[in-house]
């Protein structure tokens, strides 16, 4: 018999993957352990301490920070660190919606035109079509036609961003569909559906998982700009764009309203890069610096 | 042109082709790359196809199967099978056939496994599409089974491996139990089956062939541009130049006499033991094979034949002609050259 597993991993193959995950290690680690600090704050502390984001205390308004109110409070003397903490569930409950429905209708999509040539043309098309314009400019086009909500912030998102998803999907589809072990398959009966589903669809995930990674930040983003412009779910829901914008009248009075979501933000927005980074160095280490909108 | 290529055959034929014509578009009108082919291989027998890269022999195979890769298409000519056929089933029952009564053993074993799924599941995947009543169980049981009688051992361990963790022969070995694992095949189309492994893993596969061959009880047609792969296995042998058989004869008869000079020219490129000093370079057939897009008149191999008359070889495609029982050649001059060739020899030595 001949020796098995003799070619199992060459060393060059081993030492490159070594050196991608030496690579990509820190970053994953650093923006998973920011992401996961902001998004376990955001859920488990309402639970653990009692949290009122709409209680109006004028007062209390306009205080800056201090033993008492950590992050201070806005010109309706409601605490910033709690609008900040739910301001949180809006923000990444919004971006994670819009995640999620790009992620199935970008696959679908794409699964479709990889396979189909008609459908191909149709949906190519489409994504062109949408391509073209300047992302948020359009965003701002939908909700300005659909009326300010969180849902259409979500549905924004999903038609800006599918487009990607869409062509990662297809081109891996094309490019693993006729790949000499999906020939082979073929060539011994196995149907076309489960060729696409077991052997050429999964080969998309990891380029998918990255976009998806840098489509959430960008989600995050959208809806902050948009909640700016008063386009994004109507206040007084305390999403962290809602709350920069009603800071901007107390930028030099008070700055610490605007300051603490803007960090939040920033900071969110930079760990998710810093994983979609990570993960795409994993996934495809020619790839470096190509991905994301 | 009908049936000219069918050969007398002893036994009945399990599969027929007749004018079976694959052509490819292309930006200079399109292409055959198989041309009006006509052949019957006898059930039961090892029938080798030989011929150098672009030749058609795989395009040949994968129109068998109806695997011929888009644009590129099975636009004429039928291919029976145990009387059906297959040019004329719908891809539906063409796919029921692949994997169940007519199985491909694939080129390249390196790469024929979906690396990210286990053997085992590769494996039943097969039965899953067409043996769709069996149950988990059953499957594997048969997975075992197909597998010990391909000679792989530790069957129960493999099962649950990845193809990086096997070597080459044995991902061979995994790819033809994949071919029989559904236990009713009549017919193993194997393309260039050892071409990716060394010569003693190659010599265990080709012994595996034959012994499956006659307890599976199956016909074969194995693909190869090795002539050594045929001398050692086949019964028949087809020689392909650009779409055409041009030489068709039963193993030892081609090798004792080859009557088509490109079949000569490619006995001639095999590396002999004790070849004389002077010739200290291997043999090559100068040239390469025409443009298919605008075949020539007469005779493909016209341009690189050292015998080439003009005037007569490049007027008319010379037609497969019966020589001796048999055996089938396709050249204007075949009668002449045992004479041309053996006074060519006495010349050189």
């Amino acid at each position: 018999m001949t020796p098995a597993a003799a070619e199992a991993t060459t060393p060059s193959t081993a030492r490159s993957a070594l050196r991608a995950i030496r690579r990509a290690g820190p970053m994953l680690l650093s923006g998973g352990t920011v992401l996961a600090l902001v998004v376990l704050a955001s859920l488990f502390v309402p639970l653990l301490v009692e949290i009122d984001p709409l209680g109006i205390d004028v007062a209390q308004k306009l205080l800056p920070p201090s033993a008492e109110h950590w992050l201070g409070t806005d010109e309706f003397g409601r605490e910033v660190l709690d609008r900040l903490i739910i301001g949180a569930h809006i923000s990444l409950r919004v971006a994670f919606a819009a995640t999620l429905l790009t992620a199935v209708l970008g696959i679908a999509l794409g699964a479709l035109s990889g396979q189909y040539r008609l459908a191909d043309s149709i949906i190519g098309r489409f994504s062109d079509a949408l391509l073209v314009f300047p992302g948020f400019v359009l965003a701002i086009m939908i909700l300005a036609a659909l009326g300010p909500s969180e849902l259409n912030v979500v549905l924004a998102v999903v038609v800006l961003y599918v487009p990607r998803v869409i062509r990662t999907v297809r081109a891996s589809i094309i490019e693993f569909r006729s790949a000499d072990f999906v020939q082979a398959a073929r060539a011994v009966g196995v149907g076309d559906m489960r060729l696409l589903v077991v052997h050429i669809l999964p080969k998309s995930f990891g380029p998918v998982m990255v976009q998806l990674t840098f489509g959430f930040a960008w989600a995050i983003l959208v809806e902050a700009g948009l909640s700016f412009l008063g386009l994004g779910p109507p206040p007084p829901s305390p999403s962290w764009g809602n709350m920069i914008s009603a800071a901007r009248e107390f930028i030099r009075t008070a700055p610490w309203i605007m300051i603490a979501p803007g960090v939040m933000i920033t900071i969110t927005v930079l760990s998710l890069n810093l994983i979609g980074d990570g993960l795409r160095d994993l996934v495809d280490p020619r790839l470096q610096g190509k991905v994301g909108p | 042109m009908s049936r000219q290529g069918v050969a007398p055959g002893a036994g009945e034929p399990v599969l027929q082709l007749e004018g079976v014509e694959v052509r490819f578009p292309s930006p200079h009108g399109s292409f055959a790359v198989v041309d009006r082919l006509s052949l019957s291989v006898t059930r039961g027998e090892i029938l080798g196809v030989v011929g150098e890269s672009g030749c058609g022999k795989s395009m040949l195979a994968r129109s068998i199967v109806g695997l011929v890769p888009p644009p590129g298409r099975t636009v004429g000519g039928a291919i029976l099978f145990d009387g059906v056929d297959l040019v004329r089933l719908s891809p539906d029952e063409r796919r029921r056939i692949r994997g169940d009564a007519i199985a491909v053993v694939p080129q390249e074993p390196m790469t024929s496994l979906n690396p990210t799924l286990r053997i085992g599941d590769q494996l039943t995947e097969v039965l899953r599409a067409h043996r769709p009543e069996m149950s988990r169980s059953q499957r594997r049981a048969r997975a075992l089974e197909v597998m010990e009688q391909v000679g792989i051992q530790f069957a129960g361990q493999r099962l649950a491996q990845y193809p990086h963790e096997l070597s080459g022969g044995m991902r061979q070995r995994v790819m033809i139990a994949m071919a029989l694992i559904c236990g009713a095949v009549k017919l193993l189309i194997a393309d260039e089956p050892t071409t990716a492994l060394d010569v003693t893993i190659q010599a265990q596969i080709l012994e595996l062939f034959v012994r499956l061959q006659s307890e599976e009880q199956m016909t074969v047609i194995l693909i190869t541009h090795d002539l050594a792969v045929v001398a050692q296995t086949a019964h028949r042998v087809a020689v392909m130049y650009a779409g055409c058989i041009v030489e068709l004869a039963p193993v030892l008869d081609l090798f004792d006499a080859p009557l088509h000079p490109y079949t000569r020219g490619l006995l001639e490129t095999l590396p002999r033991r004790g070849a004389s000093a002077s010739k200290s370079h291997l043999a090559t057939i100068a040239g390469a094979v025409p443009d298919l897009a605008r075949p020539p008149a007469g005779c493909r191999f016209f341009n690189r034949c050292p015998h080439a008359l003009a005037g007569i070889c490049d007027a008319a495609l010379p037609a497969l002609e019966p020589v001796a029982d048999e055996r089938w050649v396709r050249c204007h001059r075949w009668r002449e050259l045992p004479a041309v060739a053996a006074a060519a020899v006495g010349a050189a030595s």
